[in-house]
């Protein structure tokens, strides 16, 4: 795992972005939000290392903060998602019954109806925007692919030998499942989890892109390349830079996400997402 | 028989997707109760007078129980009438009808540029497997994965309209107009089903009846495209319907970025300007689209598929 470049460029720039986002004010040359109008639309110069915004403002130091929102929505979205999911998941997968049938024909499949985005795209064009609410819109729909993943992963390991052998001993049902056969689970989870966070990024940069996000001025990259499109012509670094670093991001995620599934989950070295 | 059995299919395949709508439907009419506060007072916004407020309450209907707000709305939406835009001053369903052939344009389009992409693509890649050009498409299929739509619609136009000057930078007419946007729309599909056809392509190459047919003496060209691939296709028509979805989300940024008059780019307008009426009649139009798509592929699956018609 270690000697594959892709996988090290993914650590590599997580490990940038992680960092970005935790010591932003640390590493940003300048106030992201200071407007100097004079200096408005710089190309790239050693003043202004990616340049000017339509309102003066550093787009370097802009980016180090927009990283700042990726990560944040990412991981509160993946870890609501995940934590919904697997409680969920668990339930269904592990008593069946009823209360199986309620979550995964009902709930599930209607959710399941309205596609990812769009669902996220609703909530967030009724609640209005901010940061919360944005989490809380993407991850309504996000705990479903937890959800089915590990009920999945749990009713097939019902079946299996150690189980049987643990209920024949006598295991109470939350050890059984939480020492037992959640161990089992996990891997698979973690590898979705890697792949979600890219998802959950890119989501987050495609409702800021839309106006849908965090609210100006905090610098979001969805935000960013949509304040470059008025820009296209005159100052086309506004729409290069924040375009790349989405990608990068979003890369760097699906690298990991590979890398994980062939070190985790041999089962699953399918070769497609 | 045969006939009989197919019908019934269809008919069985078509009643499953009405609860489906009945809850979307459902799901659509309580979202203007997620609005914090009052939904009549932020459509109007703050220099509203207070009898201003009342009317347009009114005229929506919110001023009844929610009970009767909700068996109204069926009933009206039963028969087609989504209420009236508020900043239109006209029947939402009219509106929808107006933008809704703009995006199953460029919908379609992205759709078409995606399996012209992906199909050779994945078939080249799975035929020389481990090689570097297969190496090379994964990697530039995942690069296609990675590049979201409205990353990539804005330096497509910085290259192709502004750079090299061959496409228009935006707006709607000849087919000129449509290459940007769908190449847009559709980039990320076809990386996907690159994906997805190179898989299913390896999966079938493994199959008896290709060691069979190439026994025959057939050429490769034939045991490819003739055998292996119409089986192989047959996982990918599940994909496309699925991420249709993917390509109505998609429309939206990519209508706003080449101001493409269809239904994506209504529901933004509308939400900017709180048309709340407006935005549930896109979000309905948007997710019936989405049903019917996924029931017309599955009908598709169903008769390509003896085997699936059987069970």
């Amino acid at each position: 795992m270690k000697r594959n470049p892709l996988t090290m460029f993914s650590f590599l720039m997580i490990g940038v972005m992680l960092l970005c986002a935790l010591a932003a004010p640390l590493i940003a040359p300048r106030d992201p939000f200071a407007q100097q109008l004079p200096d408005r639309l710089q190309s790239p110069s050693s003043g202004h290392w990616l340049g000017t915004d339509e309102l003066g403002r550093d787009e370097f130091s802009r980016m180090i903060f927009g990283a700042r929102i990726s990560i944040q929505v990412g991981f509160s979205v993946v870890a609501i998602s995940l934590a919904v999911g697997l409680l969920v998941g668990s339930l269904a997968g592990f008593y069946g019954g009823l209360l199986d049938r309620f979550i995964n024909l009902i709930v599930i499949n209607s959710l399941m109806s309205f596609p990812g985005i769009l669902l996220a795209l609703a909530m967030v064009a009724f609640l209005g925007p901010g940061i919360g609410k944005l989490i809380l819109a993407l991850s309504i729909g996000g705990w479903i692919g937890y959800a089915r993943l590990v009920r999945g992963e749990i009713l097939r390991a019902r079946e299996r030998d150690y189980v049987q052998a643990a209920r024949a001993l006598g295991v109470r049902d939350a050890r059984l499942l939480l020492r037992h056969i959640w161990p089992n689970v996990i891997p698979p989870v973690i590898v979705q989890a890697a792949i979600g966070l890219g998802g959950a990024i890119l989501a987050e940069a495609t409702l800021s892109f839309l106006g849908l996000g965090v609210p100006p001025p905090v610098p979001t990259w969805g935000g960013m390349l949509n304040d470059g499109r008025a820009h296209l012509f005159d100052a086309p670094h506004l729409t290069v830079f924040p375009a790349l670093s989405v990608m990068l991001a979003i890369l760097a995620f699906n690298f990991l996400g590979d890398a994980l599934r062939d070190r985790l989950d041999p089962r699953l070295r399918k070769e497609f997402l | 028989m045969k006939t009989f059995s197919l019908a019934r299919t269809i008919t069985e395949r078509i009643l499953y997707a009405l609860p489906v709508v009945f809850v979307v439907a459902t799901a659509v009419f309580f979202l203007i109760h997620l609005v914090p506060g009052d939904p009549v007072e932020q459509m109007l916004g703050e220099r509203a007078q207070s009898g201003e407020v009342e009317a347009l309450r009114r005229s929506l209907g919110l001023d009844r129980p929610l009970g009767e707000q909700y068996l109204n709305y069926l009933k009206k939406a039963v028969r087609g009438d989504l209420g009236t835009s508020f900043r239109f001053n006209s029947p939402v369903s009219g509106l929808i009808l107006s933008r809704y052939p703009a995006t199953m344009q460029l919908t379609l389009a992205a759709l078409l540029i995606a399996l012209l992409l992906a199909i050779p693509a994945g078939v080249y890649s799975a035929v020389h497997r481990g090689t570097w050009r297969d190496r090379l498409l994964g990697f530039v299929s995942l690069l296609g994965l990675s590049f979201p739509n409205f990353a990539l619609g804005p330096v497509a136009i910085l290259i192709f309209a502004i750079a090299l000057d061959w496409l228009p930078v935006s707006g709607y007419g000849g087919l000129a107009y449509l290459v940007l946007p769908a190449l847009t729309l559709g980039a990320a599909l076809a990386a996907i089903l690159t994906r997805m056809v190179r898989a299913s392509m390896l999966e079938e190459l493994g199959q008896d009846y290709v060691r069979t047919a190439r026994a025959k003496g057939l050429g490769e060209a034939s045991v490819l495209y003739r055998h292996t691939l119409r089986n192989g296709l047959i996982s990918v028509v599940t994909v496309v319907g699925l991420q249709f979805g993917a390509l109505l989300a998609g429309a939206m940024v990519t209508e706003t970025i080449f101001s493409w008059p269809g239904i994506g780019r209504l529901t933004l307008q509308a939400i900017n300007s709180r048309d709340y009426p407006l935005v549930q009649g896109c979000f309905l139009a948007i997710s019936i689209t989405y049903i019917v798509v996924n029931l017309l592929t599955d009908l598709a699956y169903t008769m390509v598929d003896p085997r699936i018609r059987e069970v």
